[in-house]
This record gives C-alpha cells, structure tokens and sequence, in this order.
C-alpha cells in the first residue's frame, strides 16, 4: 500500500521539479522583487511603493482598459468561428480544403502576421491603394496611425489570426456530435437554425466555455506580439496593453520593479479567468 | 524494478536541473590564456559600413592577440537594451556593450549593470580621447563609457528638389523663416518637403535634439527642466513644440508619417517622395557617396530661438561600456583602447563615415563634402545634444506619445508642453533614486 502511495509521486517529480524551476521560482522572485526598488545594483526594500506609483500611473488604466476593450473580440471571435465550423460541418463542397485554408493564419508567426499587416494597413500600403483604385478614397485611412482605427485595427489582426483555432476546436467537438440527434431533428422537419440552436450549440458547450475561457486568457497575457509589431503601443499609447506596459517599462526604461508589481496584478487578473475556468470545469465533471 | 527506474529517472532530473545553475558558457571560460571576447553592438543603422569596420577590427586585433577570439554580435536598435538587461539580470552579458549616449548609457550605470571602465584604463589610456566627450559618461569620479563613435545630427536634403523648387541647393535655409520658405516653394512644386516615421517612436527625440535646445544658454537650463526647477509650459522650453504644429498644419510633413518607423521615414529621401529629413552627417555621407555630392546637400537646425544654443550643432558619441557580469573586463577594456588606435580610426571613418572624437583624428582625412562642412560647423558653433539629458523614461512615457498626439489626435502644443511637464513630474516620482543620480551626473557635467 505505502509503495503504491510513493510511486506516482516519484513518476512526477521530475515534471515537478521542472515546474518549480521554470514558473515557481520565478514568480515567487517576482513577487518578492515587486517590493523592492534596484539601485547601483543594491536591491532597497520600499514596501508597496511599486504598487502605488503603477495604480497612480494613467498609463496602467489605459493599457488595462485596452485589455478589457480586446475582450470585446471574444463573443466576435467566438460567434465567427462557431458559425463557420457549423457551415462546414455540414460538408459543404471542399469542406476540407477550407477548413485548412482557415487554419493557417493560426499556425504562421505573429511577428510575420504583424509585419505584414503593418505594410497593408499603412497610410500608403495595399489596402489604401485598392480602396482609391476602386473609387472609395473617401474610406483610405491611416489604419494604423490614426487614434480611432489603431485599436479596432489591431483587435481585427488578432481576430483574423485566431478564429482558426476556434473553427478547428469546434468542428471536432460537432464531429462526435451523436448523428441520431438530427436525425430526429429531421424527422421534426427542424430548420438548420433550429438544429444549430437546439442540438449543435448546447452539444458543444463544454468546448465554448473552454475556448472562451482560455481566449479571454489570451486577450489578458498574450497579445505582447501584436502591439509590438503593429503599433508599438501608439499612437499616443491607444494600443499599450498591459504586456507592452510591461515590457516598456522593464526592458524600455529599465524599472524591472515597477514592472514586476504591474506582472503580479496581470497574474492576479489571469489568476481569476483560471479560477473560473477550473469551476466551470468542476461543474460539468 | 520499479522503483529503481522511477529513483534513477529523479536523480537524472535533479543532476541535469543543477547542471542548469551552473555557468552554462563555456565560451567564456579562460582555457590556457585563452578567450573568447563577446561584443554586441549597433551602428549599422546610423552609420553604413559599421559592420563591415567592426568584422574588420575583429580581424586585425586576433591576429595580434592569437589567443583571443572576438564574438561581435550586431544588434536590432528593438532589442539593443532589451537583450542587454535581460542577460545582465541573468548575469550573462557580453564583456563589451553598445549604448546610446547620455543617460542612455547613464541609466544603466546608476541601475548598477555596468563597471566602472576607468578601473581598467589609467588617466593616461584615456588622454587620447576627446574630453567633452569622456564627461558624456562621467559619474561619481569614474569612467563608465568609452566613445564607440562621435556623429553629428543634421538635415539631409535632395539638391535636384530644391532646384526643381527654386531654392539654392548649396544654401536651402539658415533661419526658420527662410526654412518655411522653403518648405512652402517645394509644397509649390508638389514635392513633399519633409520626410518622417513617427510610428515605433524614436523620432520626437530627434526632432527635440534639432528644435528643443534653441532657447536654452546653458545646460543647467536643460537639468533645471528636467528635475523640476522649471517648468515645460514656460515658452523658452516649449516653443519648440509650437514649431512642430506649424510645419503640421502648414502640410509640410508627409502625410503617412504615422504609419512609418524612423528609418522608413528618413529613407523617404532616398526614394523620392520627400526632399528633406532628419539624418545623422554618416547616413548623409553615405548617400553623398551612392548618388554624388550634387545630389545630397547637409544642413544645420534653422535657427529660431534666441538662447546661446539656438544655432549650435548636436554631435553626441555613441559609446561602448563594459556590463558589470562581464567575463573579461580587462580584456575588454584593452579591445576598447584598440579601437582607439590612430589606424583603427581613420578605418571607422573611411568605412563607415563617422569620426571617432580621439585627438588623433586627423582633419586631412576627411574627404567628403558633407564632413568638411560638419567639421566648419563644429569649430564654429557650440555642442549641445538635448536627448543627453532627458531624465530616465521621460522619453518613452513622455516625449513619444505626447509627439505621437500631437500628429494623431491635433493635440495643441500648450496641452502638448502640460503633458510633458506631467510626465517629467512622473518620472522623478516613479525613479527617485535614479533621479537623484542622473541630478548628479548633471551638475557634474
């Protein structure tokens, strides 16, 4: 009994210990050199200073704000990739090639993403260019560089580049979706709407609370690429997000303190999502 | 059986993470004298050619010192500090870094990621270079940085437009006035007249160095700003600012200068669509020696303000430190004074047109048109580059989104002047005990 009790802790320790290393430590270092301000190499303990001239900073509530603003894009994000995993659930002609096609903008780079975005969304680039050739001047903007567009430009990249991976999750959950179901929908004369209603959206809800979870996650603490490559925060800080703040403030300016006090909160922020995602996660269990 | 497999595989796991703490570069290690010396560096950019002189120098000083071999790594102007304090706070940074002048370079002195490199050059190593330009990096009585190379900031400028425009190419502007009359003619004549890319943010510097120092007699002035004495909203301080709306609303800047970066923005130039921009006196030597020296004039901030600076020039040195986890200091100090060798400099200026400030530098040298007008202005006027002395992180969480709203969102250089005395008042609260040093270094100055 003892030896049946000691040998699957032995099995993972060793993950364990990766574990430790690789994210323990250095938040636990995070949270204890969040207290502390570096000067000339010598580390001064100034209690929740940190703290309080990052709350204090405007620039935290915007770029915070900005975070909030992207998780606009997850019902969008959600409600585009649900629609088109059930348009190709039904198996429309080339199903597969176009649930490829959707695909790939998820596997390229985002640094090649951003790069080329930031050529076509240029005051002078591709699409500007099109808008002109074809007789709307009057819609050619500085995508990227006007204060109005530079955030929904931003929020329309991460959109295109991250839909796939919703359509593919979707479209595997409907894949083992029972057939006997619509069967009888059909029978009943159902509409497609009513069976995408009644049958396909509550038979993948587990999946959508995963996806929308796991996506509010990422509008949190993982769209550093995006704003870097396609606006660095500007213009006038109308795209900083709290990574980029982040970022800005430890790598740019060199104030790693001030910048581990703003990750603590990112981390209590991203903290809560994987609270609830676990408690949804129990429920359904 | 099982146990055994699970214990062995937990030992292995525990020797390979303790293989982690330990020094993982071997390539640092002295084995028989013998070294590896890593330098990362930057200049490409600024200064075309820098590349190739640096590779050559690499050569040149192993096949003096066989037992050594020189890794030098060129940086992205993204990731020059970046990757710089990210492997210092691991503590494997390179035994040679490259820095922007002034509290650039100074930022990260008083952050303790650098050693002092006076502790490794005597007084006398150190004589051969340019004074004005050792204070650049003094503090505390100690040498902390070592000119990688001195440049002057200027405006750049394509003769055939000024010609198609009506304007003398040999003498396009000296006052602000007969700069706005030039713009205007070469508006006339549907070419765009200036050229630039404000969008990854290291433009409102540049223009700050050209315009911001005008009303200033002193650079007491300049720290008195900085640490609070006065204010931005004074008209000596922001005037400048109100230059910049002028050229806006007069439509003398390109239109997409939002959607390009700085150096997008500065080749505006070379494709045609602009006739001037903001460039440093290497890049336009450069282009002087790609297109000819009819082609590309160079000339100095048009003057406007009434202080003793309004019509000096801005020639800073870019400078090489050694990070305080370096491996070799000494080695790298004896690489850095290698540099400073009478051939070694005249090859950075004939490779990649900048001048080392080293009293070895020889006038004769020179042999492009745009280097000898620079060196006029340099006897004649007097050196002052505002950027020096910014205090810490003015420049990212001030100078650049407040320019940035300025051409995003019109914002009117009166509220433009109030945001930056905010952001200076941030800046002392968020660093006071890097303030505090940088307040230092500046008297000291």
């Amino acid at each position: 009994m003892k030896k049946r009790k000691i040998c699957p802790y032995l099995f993972i320790a060793p993950a364990f210990m990766i574990l430790i290393v690789v994210i323990v430590y250095p938040i636990i270092n995070m949270i204890y050199q969040s207290f502390f301000s570096s000067i000339a190499g010598q580390d001064k303990f100034v209690g929740f200073r940190n703290y309080k001239l990052a709350l204090s900073d405007e620039l935290f509530w915007i770029a915070l704000k900005n975070n909030l603003k992207l998780f606009l894009c997850v019902p969008l994000l959600t409600a585009i990739s649900l629609v088109i995993a059930a348009i190709l659930y039904n198996k429309i002609w080339g199903w597969r090639i176009y649930r490829s096609f959707i695909f790939v903008p998820y596997i390229l780079a985002i640094p090649v993403v951003g790069i080329v975005f930031s050529y076509l969304l240029q005051y002078n680039g591709v699409i500007n260019m099109l808008l002109i050739r074809i007789g709307l001047p009057g819609l050619a903007s500085d995508w990227l560089g006007d204060p109005k567009l530079a955030f929904p430009s931003v929020a329309a990249v991460i959109i295109w580049k991250q839909f796939g991976f919703g359509v593919v999750l979707f479209l595997a959950r409907m894949m083992s979706i029972d057939q006997a179901l619509y069967e009888s929908a059909d029978v009943d004369g159902a509409t497609w709407m009513q069976k995408f209603v009644s049958i396909t959206i509550p038979q993948t809800k587990s999946i959508i609370e995963f996806y929308v979870i796991i996506t509010l996650i990422e509008m949190l603490s993982w769209v550093f690429n995006f704003v870097y490559v396609l606006t660095s925060g500007g213009p006038g800080n109308k795209t900083t997000v709290l990574e980029y703040l982040i970022y800005k403030k430890s790598f740019g300016g060199g104030d790693f303190n001030i910048a581990m006090a703003i990750s603590v909160m990112l981390l209590l922020m991203a903290g809560v999502l994987v609270v609830i995602h676990q408690s949804i996660l129990k429920k359904e269990d | 059986m099982k146990k055994a497999v699970s214990m062995l595989m937990v030992i292995t796991m525990l020797l390979s993470l303790a293989g982690c703490g330990g020094n993982g570069d071997p390539g640092g290690e002295e084995k028989n004298g013998e070294y590896t010396l890593t330098v990362w560096y930057w200049g490409e950019q600024e200064a075309p050619g820098y590349k190739a002189y640096m590779e050559e120098m690499v050569k040149r000083y192993e096949k003096e010192n066989p037992h050594i071999t020189v890794e030098a790594i060129l940086q992205e102007s993204d990731n020059l500090y970046s990757a710089f304090r990210t492997a210092e706070a691991a503590e494997e940074g390179p035994d040679i870094q490259y820095m922007w002048g002034g509290t650039q370079a100074m930022e990260d002195v008083w952050k303790g990621n650098v050693s002092p490199i006076s502790d490794y050059l005597s007084e006398e190593d150190l004589s051969v270079i340019e004074k004005a330009s050792l204070l650049e990096t003094n503090w505390d009585n100690k040498q902390w940085g070592i000119p990688a190379y001195g440049f002057t900031y200027g405006i750049a400028y394509d003769k055939e437009a000024m010609r198609t425009a009506g304007v003398d190419p040999e003498q396009p502007f000296n006052t602000w006035d007969e700069f706005m009359e030039c713009c205007r003619k070469l508006k006339e004549a549907g070419i765009t007249p200036l050229g630039m890319g404000l969008k990854d943010g290291f433009l409102p510097a540049w223009i700050g160095i050209f315009l911001g120092q005008q009303n200033l007699n002193s650079v007491n002035e300049m720290i008195d700003l900085m640490s609070g004495n006065e204010s931005f909203t004074d008209e000596k301080y922001a005037e400048w600012l109100y230059k910049i709306e002028e050229l806006k609303k007069a439509g003398y800047i390109n239109e997409d200068i939002l959607s390009l970066d700085l150096y997008q923005g500065q080749q505006t130039i070379e494709n045609g669509t602009a006739a001037m921009t903001l460039h440093t006196q290497a890049y336009a030597v450069s282009l002087e020696k790609s297109l000819g020296a009819d082609k590309i004039g160079f000339a100095k901030a048009p003057v406007f303000g009434d202080g003793k600076f309004a019509d000096s020039i801005a020639s800073p040195s870019q400078v090489y430190v050694i990070p305080k986890s370096a491996k070799h200091k000494e080695g790298a100090a004896k690489f850095l004074m290698f540099l400073q060798e009478e051939e070694n400099i005249k090859s950075l200026y004939e490779m990649a047109n900048v001048m080392m400030p080293n009293v070895n530098f020889k006038e004769e040298w020179l042999t492009s048109e745009v280097d000898k007008q620079v060196m006029k202005w340099k006897a004649e006027n007097q050196n002052f580059c505002y950027q020096l002395y910014f205090a810490p992180m003015f420049e990212s969480d001030g100078l650049i989104p407040t320019v940035q709203k300025m051409f995003s969102e019109n914002l009117p250089p009166e509220d433009a002047a109030a945001e930056l005395e905010e952001a200076l008042k941030k800046c002392r609260e968020q660093n006071p005990e890097v303030h505090e040093a940088f307040v230092d270094w500046s008297i000291a100055e």
